[in-house]
């Protein structure tokens, strides 16, 4: 069953689309900074699109910090918010359940399915980041050192460690929001309702961020600490919000993934 | 019943009663005062409600005492450590020794040395809630001191007092310090000015660590294609004070110049009062003065009187001088109130240029 989820994903012309659309824009804005030679002020744009002028190593990192706030979840919020909403839509859960293929072993692999978009998705962009890096952008120094947020050299081994962390963190973060959409694919037999519910819980989360009247929700909100990786490359390591943003997207993992088993599985499937 | 533990575990720590330290306010602001050399490192969070005019002039404060800071520190003494305000793009760090600072911005890849300034305007190391006690609770006395239930600050049980200035000049209301009682590390302050519930600046250890840091976190070496400048002034305040042609009077409004450290003499500027009773008192010429006065002239509330133009920011006060030469002027600031600005543009409005 997960087998024939993953063939499903992969051999789907939408997830290409959606992964190519991802990275359309951090290309885009690669073209431009290396016509321009222009970077954002300090305290404005995406992190590292400064750094990225002088070496063009860090580009992955940029173009993940370009998509992750809003074009990466919402792809991850369709894909997730489609998982089984998308079958019911089309009529065709009611006859996979009776085929019969157990409820729990459905959205297990459903669940993997949607795992296995996100890591495509952030891998997919890290690469053809690094590649648009290396060919339109800053070369660097000669030794492979590059300069960490603080100050200090960071040589390619740690430079590569440490995009690896950024890489599995920015899965990790985006995995609560396929949790989400796949609780939400769950309730619903619209598959657009379950990915704009998504949407509109991030949006939210995100409004309250910017509220000081919100100062207390702020920790447990979802967005809170998805940026949290450009820590990551500061000198020593601040692993403050990293370790907070692990657990926290690890509590929402659990609580999201375990309320859609609970609810698919006990629900009546009437499409 | 994970989810419900994860969140609730935080509250139920803090709920903890803090068991009474048997400290005096006047021992908690002894231990505070000789704290400068304990070393730590730690996570600050700071917010400021002082809603200053984003002008050249003032550089970094109007970010510094308006908004929420993220702070970063290591301190190994008075005269080594590394401060870092962390942005969600980059940081920009200070590395301080005795014969000068280091300042890093990420995001231009800039390093640039200036010499110690026997003066400047506040910059991130001042917003930490050592510096900021040690500067609130300088030259307190018993009268204005009372204690403050303890609490617990970044995990530690710290003990407070309260501070209520007496000067009739002060703008601030009172200034509330907690501090670890073992090693006087004040761990947390809030500042409020008169008339306001909530604090004009808040600061507090989100973390912190009362050992040692390495020495290598408070030394800087520049990384590759980073080249590092030499800047003659740090900031407006050091560049008048080493040029302006001005000797800034003994006593402005009736508040004493402030003790500095004496090896770095002021001249041209002035710094006035005690405690957290600020006035700074700065000579601009006309290419700094004149955009300063268009954009206070621009600012809600500004106050254009003979003194000059000025705008009260809840506890800090701004005023430029009228033109003199060439458009330049005085610019008085600080944590006093307006008519105690009024009264100083009044008493050096006849100041004139000198060199000696």
């Amino acid at each position: 069953m997960i087998r024939v989820e993953l063939v499903k994903l992969l051999r789907r012309p939408r997830t290409w689309v959606t992964i190519a659309m991802l990275n359309a824009l951090p290309t885009l804005v690669a073209v431009l900074l290396a016509l321009t030679d222009i970077g954002p002020r300090p305290g404005t744009g995406p992190p590292f699109l400064s750094a990225v002028l002088t070496d063009g190593t860090l580009f992955p990192l940029a173009a993940l910090a370009i998509v992750l706030p809003l074009f990466l979840p919402v792809a991850v919020a369709v894909i997730g918010g489609e998982a089984i909403a998308g079958e019911a839509q089309t009529g065709t859960l009611r006859y996979l359940l009776v085929r019969p293929v157990g409820r729990t072993r459905l959205i297990v692999a459903k669940m993997v399915s949607v795992v296995a978009f996100v890591l495509l998705a952030v891998v997919v962009v890290a690469v053809v980041g690094y590649v648009v890096g290396q060919l339109l952008l800053g070369d660097g120094d000669p030794s492979g050192a590059v300069a960490s947020v603080s100050g200090t050299s960071l040589d390619s081994t740690q430079i590569a460690q440490r995009t690896l962390l950024a890489l599995g963190y920015v899965t990790l973060s985006m995995l609560g929001v396929a949790a989400l959409a796949l609780l939400l694919s769950t309730f619903t037999d619209s598959a657009i309702g379950a990915a704009l519910g998504t949407v509109a819980f991030l949006v939210a989360s995100t409004v309250l961020l910017g509220l000081d009247a919100a100062d207390a929700l702020q920790p447990w909100l979802p967005t809170r600490y998805w940026l949290a990786f450009v820590d990551l490359f500061r000198d020593p390591i601040l692993w403050r919000d990293v370790v907070r943003g692990v657990l926290l997207q690890g509590a929402y993992l659990l609580v999201f993934l375990g309320a859609a088993w609970a609810n698919f599985t006990t629900k009546d499937v009437t499409s | 019943m994970l989810a419900a533990a994860v969140v609730a575990a935080p509250y139920v720590g803090r709920a903890v009663p803090v068991p009474d330290a048997d400290l005096s306010p006047a021992q908690v602001v002894a231990a505070v005062e000789s704290s400068a050399a304990v070393e730590h490192s730690g996570y600050v969070e700071s917010d400021g409600a002082i809603q200053v005019p984003q002008a050249d002039t003032f550089e970094g404060i109007a970010t510094l005492l308006g908004e929420r800071n993220r702070v970063r520190v290591y301190w190994r003494g008075a005269d080594d450590w590394r401060v870092d305000r962390v942005r969600a793009t980059g940081e920009t760090d200070i590395f301080h020794r005795p014969e000068g600072t280091l300042r890093w911005v990420y995001e231009s890849g800039n390093a640039t040395v200036t010499r110690a300034a026997p003066v400047r305007l506040p910059d991130t190391s001042d917003v930490l809630p050592g510096q900021l006690a040690r500067r609130v609770l300088d030259g307190a006395t018993a009268s204005e001191l009372s204690a403050l239930a303890p609490r617990r600050v970044a995990g530690l049980e710290a003990v407070g007092v309260r501070l209520r200035p007496s000067d009739a000049q002060a703008s601030i209301d009172r200034a509330d310090v907690w501090a670890d009682p073992d090693t006087g590390l004040p761990l947390r302050v809030d500042v409020y000015a008169a008339g306001e519930t909530r604090p004009s600046l808040s600061s507090r250890y989100a973390d912190v660590d009362l050992t040692a840091p390495a020495a290598s976190t408070t030394s800087f070496d520049p990384p590759p294609g980073t080249d590092v400048r030499f800047d003659e002034t740090i900031d407006v305040a050091d560049a008048s004070n080493t040029f302006a042609p001005y000797r800034a009077p003994d006593e402005l409004a009736g508040l004493q110049a402030r003790e500095g450290r004496p090896e770095l003499p002021t001249r041209a500027v002035g710094v006035y009062g005690r405690g957290p009773t600020v006035l700074l008192f700065i000579p601009l010429r006309g290419r700094a003065a004149e955009p300063l006065r268009e954009q206070l002239a621009r600012t809600p509330g500004v106050r254009e009187t003979a003194s000059g133009t000025g705008v009260d920011l809840g506890p800090l006060s701004i005023l430029v001088t009228p033109e003199r030469r060439r458009g330049s002027g005085f610019l008085l600031a600080g944590t006093v109130t307006p008519q105690t600005l009024d009264r100083a543009a009044a008493e050096v409005a006849d100041l004139r240029a000198r060199f000696s």
